[in-house]
């Protein structure tokens, strides 16, 4: 009958279009939102990296101290200090290279340094009974950089004296403990930290390269451990992403090692877990809808560690034909991610001294905010530019 | 995503044993060609605008990839449950070879999306290949198959292999860098 085949015709027709929209806009909505990159221009990275670094220097104590925690909604400071990021922070200002810099980088070493006590044949920065192995390795990384910017070699001695402690922390299976006990001159064992082991593995890269080459090897032998054991014996699942082991597989391929097939494997698999996790963080708008699909936006800490993360495994790709072919997504994600970066910052010309240049979550921000984020920043810097030759960059202090 | 997985994936997809079912009565040679020929044309179409649409969308080809999975696991799993059923008369459009041939039984919204990511995953060219191969497929299916039965059979075994295709293709995008 003509009427109900001219109503099965439309019903049809109708389903059809509404199938058509329903997964053009359900995917739009729901799956492939759009991946915000930002600002993703070299100039406002650079300009970023800059004012980040100036938050922190601004907001440094005459101590040496900074600035821990800061409530912009009420205007207070929140107290409280965590001495492993006043070591990062410390670093991130040396990693920049830059001369103005060097001062307050220097009234952060010096706290620490002043804090030094005997431990495993070398020195430890602390003096609990219990002190945290990551404290030392980050204040290592961060004089060898000012090392490599000045030429100054007045800390070779102590940096020497890190080292040998930092290997008293290796248990032979390559895993690094986390704490040291002082009174008993042995780590505690079982002490694990999903952080500490890539910040002891980088330290001893950098100090191998600068100090002694013996001391690459033992990041080597961590390397190995990471690579294949790490996940499994720390009981981390899923997989975690470390940006401290993607720093040193990258200064170790830069020295010349040649890293093996499954620490090559394992870099790959990082990298394909930091674009993971970038990738979605860039659809987060901290809107109703898209909080309630994508979550919150993540603090500019998490957000620079995913950076550190890609720009030194893009690093590392440049160095090891092996990893070639993701070299160009960790760039585009990179810069991505460099760009998001510029754009989450707090204005430069916001009058709060102490919100301006800085990275917020839920109107608090903490001074690794600023550490990870100028870090990452720093280290994107070259992804805008590809005629810029990777042999170049054989530090992190390189300038921008 | 590699031609061949990309190859067996829009192969899987499309469903020839499937599509048979779809389209009452069976077409000739001719109508089946022209059908298959416009279908291509509308994913070469899509292949090659993949590019301009992603960047202007501010999606990655890897987020692409698993929309793409996703889609296409969802309609092959409605398709393992859900029998076909021929397209209304009313739909033909003069020969059948336009419609509903190629729209919108050969021309479907899960191969869209498949091929905005093949599209810019292999290149436009190999995509359009693909893409044809596929629809030649369909369409010469439902010239030569003569059971329906064994037609609706194979299109559930097919559409199992899509599904497995489709959770391949999602997994590249989500390990992909």
């Amino acid at each position: 009958m003509p009427g109900v085949r001219r109503s099965t015709t439309t019903r049809r027709l109708l389903w059809v279009a509404a199938t058509w929209v329903l997964v053009v806009v359900g995917l739009r909505v729901v799956v492939v939102l759009a991946e915000d990159c930002g600002d993703a221009d070299p100039d406002a990275v650079a300009a970023a990296h800059e004012h980040g670094l100036d938050w922190v220097t601004r907001n440094q104590l005459d101590d040496g101290t900074f600035l821990y925690r800061y409530d912009r909604s009420t205007g207070t400071d929140l107290g409280g200090y965590n001495v492993v990021r006043h070591a990062g922070t410390t670093m991130a200002l040396y990693q920049s290279a830059d001369p103005a810099l060097r001062a307050a980088a220097d009234r952060g070493a010096v706290w620490l340094l002043d804090q030094l006590s005997p431990a495993g044949g070398g020195l430890v920065v602390g003096e609990e009974d219990v002190v945290s192995v990551g404290t030392t390795a980050l204040l290592t990384a961060g004089l060898i950089l000012r090392r490599d910017a000045t030429g100054s070699t007045e800390y070779d001695e102590t940096l020497d004296a890190f080292g040998r402690f930092m290997e008293a922390t290796i248990a032979p299976s390559g895993a690094v403990l986390a704490r040291w006990d002082r009174r008993a001159d042995a780590p505690v064992p079982g002490s694990v930290s999903p952080f500490f082991t890539g910040e002891v593995m980088w330290a001893l890269s950098l100090l191998g390269r600068s100090i002694d080459p013996a001391y690459s090897d033992a990041a080597g032998d961590i390397l190995a451990y990471i690579a294949d054991d790490r996940d499994e014996v720390e009981g981390y699942w899923p997989p975690m992403s470390d940006h401290w082991a993607a720093y040193a597989m990258a200064e170790l391929a830069a020295q010349g090692e040649v890293l093996t097939d499954s620490e090559i494997a394992y870099a790959r698999r990082q990298a394909q877990t930091f674009g993971m996790e970038f990738r979605w963080d860039s659809q987060r708008t901290d809107t109703t809808w898209n909080w309630l699909i994508r979550g919150p936006r993540t603090s500019g800490a998490s957000l620079g560690t995913l950076g550190e993360g890609i720009t030194n495994l893009w690093i590392l790709s440049g160095l090891d034909d092996r990893l070639v072919d993701i070299r160009e997504p960790l760039a585009e994600r990179g810069r991505c991610l460099a760009g998001q970066l510029a754009a989450r910052q707090v204005d430069d010309t916001n009058p709060d001294d102490r919100a301006r240049g800085a990275w917020f979550f839920d109107d608090v921000t903490q001074v690794d905010d600023q550490q990870h984020a100028a870090s990452a920043l720093l280290l994107s810097i070259p992804m805008f530019d590809l005629t810029i030759d990777i042999t170049d960059l054989d530090t992190e202090a390189e300038s921008p | 995503m590699t031609v061949l997985l990309a190859c067996f994936v829009v192969v899987a997809v499309l469903n020839p044993p499937r599509r048979v079912c779809e389209i009452d009565p069976r077409p000739d040679v001719q109508v089946a060609a022209a059908g298959a020929a416009i279908a291509a044309g509308a994913y070469l179409l899509v292949a090659a605008v993949s590019g301009p649409v992603l960047g202007a969308l501010d999606i990655s080809d890897a987020n692409i990839r698993i929309a793409a999975g996703l889609v296409v696991a969802i309609r092959a799993l409605v398709d393992v449950v859900l029998p076909p059923k021929p397209e209304p008369p009313g739909l033909r459009v003069g020969s059948g070879a336009l419609a509903p041939l190629a729209f919108p039984i050969l021309v479907r919204p899960e191969m869209a999306v498949l091929m905005l990511s093949v599209g810019h995953d292999i290149g436009v060219w190999r995509a359009g290949l693909v893409a044809l191969t596929g629809v030649a497929l369909a369409a010469g299916a439902m010239v030569v198959w003569s059971s329906d039965r064994s037609a609706r059979l194979t299109g559930i075994a097919v559409s199992c292999v899509a599904v497995v295709a489709a959770v391949q293709v999602t997994l590249d995008g989500v390990l992909d860098v």
